[in-house]
């Protein structure tokens, strides 16, 4: 029973990992704490909703279409909303993300209203059974997919001519200028990464829990506290703070209940931040 | 190929640069000296248009460079090795060099720059991947001049490259700047050490207060009471 609990725990961590990866990248390029960066996960949950639901979209294309959509609205989200304020005081900068947030949180309640809409799984069929221990199919896809595409994202960072342009930015964006590298548009891009990351998280999700226009707040808090206790600014911290909150959260919902679990997740962070402040790989990009 | 004219330049009400002039030809090695706050890293940082200048033109090979942004500048080939090196520092050696050439070149000749800058500094190919900033002071500077030069930069602007280093590299930076002049990059070697910068330099400018006050060949400004007086310390007076 414990090993069900922790392997949908880790499915649940997967999101909030991959969501506070894309946290990450943006902090790491732009030096900008998106409040916004749960929302990127919604949209992408509501475009793929709206296509296969009422536009009857196979859930195959739905699903990439949704990821770019919310690539899409990174990328504006830079280029609308950051760009005129970046380079000024960091608490004008995320005030305008916590701006950003409560209008996208708002503008999808508005439109979509406040009820939940169940979410089609891409992969139907009874769950799979390894020994006595029952997993069910969207966990670990869940967990496969993330694993995918860090992968793919390590690999983006390290071989590809924009991964670099990315880690030069972060590392220094004025030497990255005189490098001859566009900063403006290899944040905008960076977002657009980012955003992809998180709506990637966001339709992985969906099929498990009901689809709402709430869902961004709560998600961010969990992301973003997994960034924290792992390290902020550290891509390994990331993944590993959100599937250590992803199972917590779950061992504690099934051993005591659901209503502590968010109170545990900032009972992990207070004890991290007494224990060990800098995080849990502080020194890896 | 480098001209600037009349340029002021300053940060919120505080004017760092009060009229600067300068010129650099095709192929010379220019120095523009001055003391600390004088203002030598802000006309770099104007010429780059990384601060914003009120007033003077600036002209890179004959075009005004106003509205050109800092990226765009770098890719017409002005190569920069920043004030403090700034390297990299938790990319590896070779990565540092491949951001260098990233903007400018292909991928082989990339290779072939990168090839080049090793056998300028051996040290460099020994420590390629290591991370930039496992190096010493001395090294990290080889590899801002190196990751500078993979865009094989037609100016080579240097701010203070013997900042903080031990003797027997300052004098190794020098001899190697005085190299790739003869070579054939074009240089604007922004420094303190009067002394050095006067020997290499073919032409000089001495800032002050944010204003050009002495410009001419080194080895006039080199006897001049003013410089001997105040960068020199008497060190040329007798010769």
């Amino acid at each position: 029973m414990l090993v069900q609990i922790v392997v949908s725990g880790l499915a649940s961590g997967a999101t909030y990992a991959l969501i506070a990866l894309g946290f990450v990248i943006i902090w790491n390029t732009a030096a900008v704490v998106n409040f916004a960066q749960g929302e990127f996960a919604v949209a992408a949950m509501f475009v793929a909703l709206v296509l296969s639901r009422f536009g009857h979209v196979p859930l195959f294309l739905a699903l990439p279409a949704s990821v770019a959509a919310s690539a899409l609205l990174g990328w504006l989200t830079e280029r609308i909303v950051i760009r005129p304020v970046i380079g000024r005081n960091a608490m004008t900068v995320v005030t305008v993300t916590i701006g950003l947030q409560i209008v996208l949180s708002d503008g999808a309640k508005l439109i979509f209203g406040g009820q939940p809409y169940p979410f089609p799984a891409p992969f139907s069929g009874a769950p799979l059974g390894f020994g006595g221990v029952v997993l069910p199919r969207q966990s670990l896809l869940v967990i496969l997919a993330m694993a995918l595409l860090v992968a793919a994202l390590h690999a983006m960072s390290v071989l590809t001519p924009f991964g670099k342009r990315l880690r030069a930015v972060a590392q220094d964006r004025e030497v990255a200028a005189m490098m001859g590298i566009d900063v403006n548009r290899t944040v905008a891009q960076g977002f657009a990464v980012s955003a992809a990351v998180a709506g990637v998280a966001g339709v992985l999700l969906a099929p498990v829990i009901f689809v709402s226009a709430d869902l961004g707040l709560p998600l961010l808090i969990k992301s973003f506290v997994a960034a924290i206790i792992g390290g902020f600014g550290s891509y390994p911290g990331a993944l590993a703070g959100g599937l250590l909150i992803g199972v917590i959260d779950n061992v504690v919902s099934y051993a005591v209940s659901t209503d502590y679990r968010d109170v545990i997740s900032f009972l992990v962070l207070i004890v991290m931040l007494l224990l060990r402040p800098t995080g849990l790989f502080p020194n890896h990009r | 190929m480098l001209s600037v004219r009349g340029l002021r330049a300053g940060y919120g009400r505080i004017e760092a640069l009060r009229g600067v002039d300068l010129e650099v030809a095709v192929g010379e090695l220019v120095a523009l000296i001055g003391s600390n706050g004088a203002g030598k890293t802000t006309t770099l940082k104007a010429i780059l248009n990384l601060v914003p200048h009120s007033a003077g033109r600036i002209a890179f090979r004959g075009e005004p460079t106003e509205r050109v942004p800092p990226h765009v500048l770098a890719r017409r080939g002005i190569g920069v090795v920043p004030e403090g090196r700034r390297v990299f520092a938790i990319s590896t050696v070779q990565e540092n060099l491949e951001l260098g050439g990233l903007a400018r070149t292909t991928r082989s000749d990339a290779r072939r720059a990168m090839e080049r800058v090793f056998e300028t500094f051996p040290v460099l190919r020994e420590r390629r991947r290591q991370r930039a900033g496992s190096l010493s002071g001395g090294e990290q500077q080889m590899l801002a001049i190196g990751r500078a030069l993979m865009s094989r930069p037609d100016l080579l602007l240097l701010d203070e490259p013997s900042m903080g280093l031990a003797p027997i590299y300052v004098e190794a930076i020098f001899a190697l700047i005085a190299r790739l002049n003869r070579e054939g990059v074009t240089i604007l070697l922004i420094e303190q050490n009067a002394t050095l910068s006067l020997e290499i330099a073919a032409r000089a400018y001495v800032l002050e207060q944010g204003c050009c006050v002495l410009s001419g060949p080194a080895a006039e400004l080199r006897h001049h009471p003013q410089v001997v007086d105040a960068y020199l310390g008497g060190e040329f007076a007798d010769r």
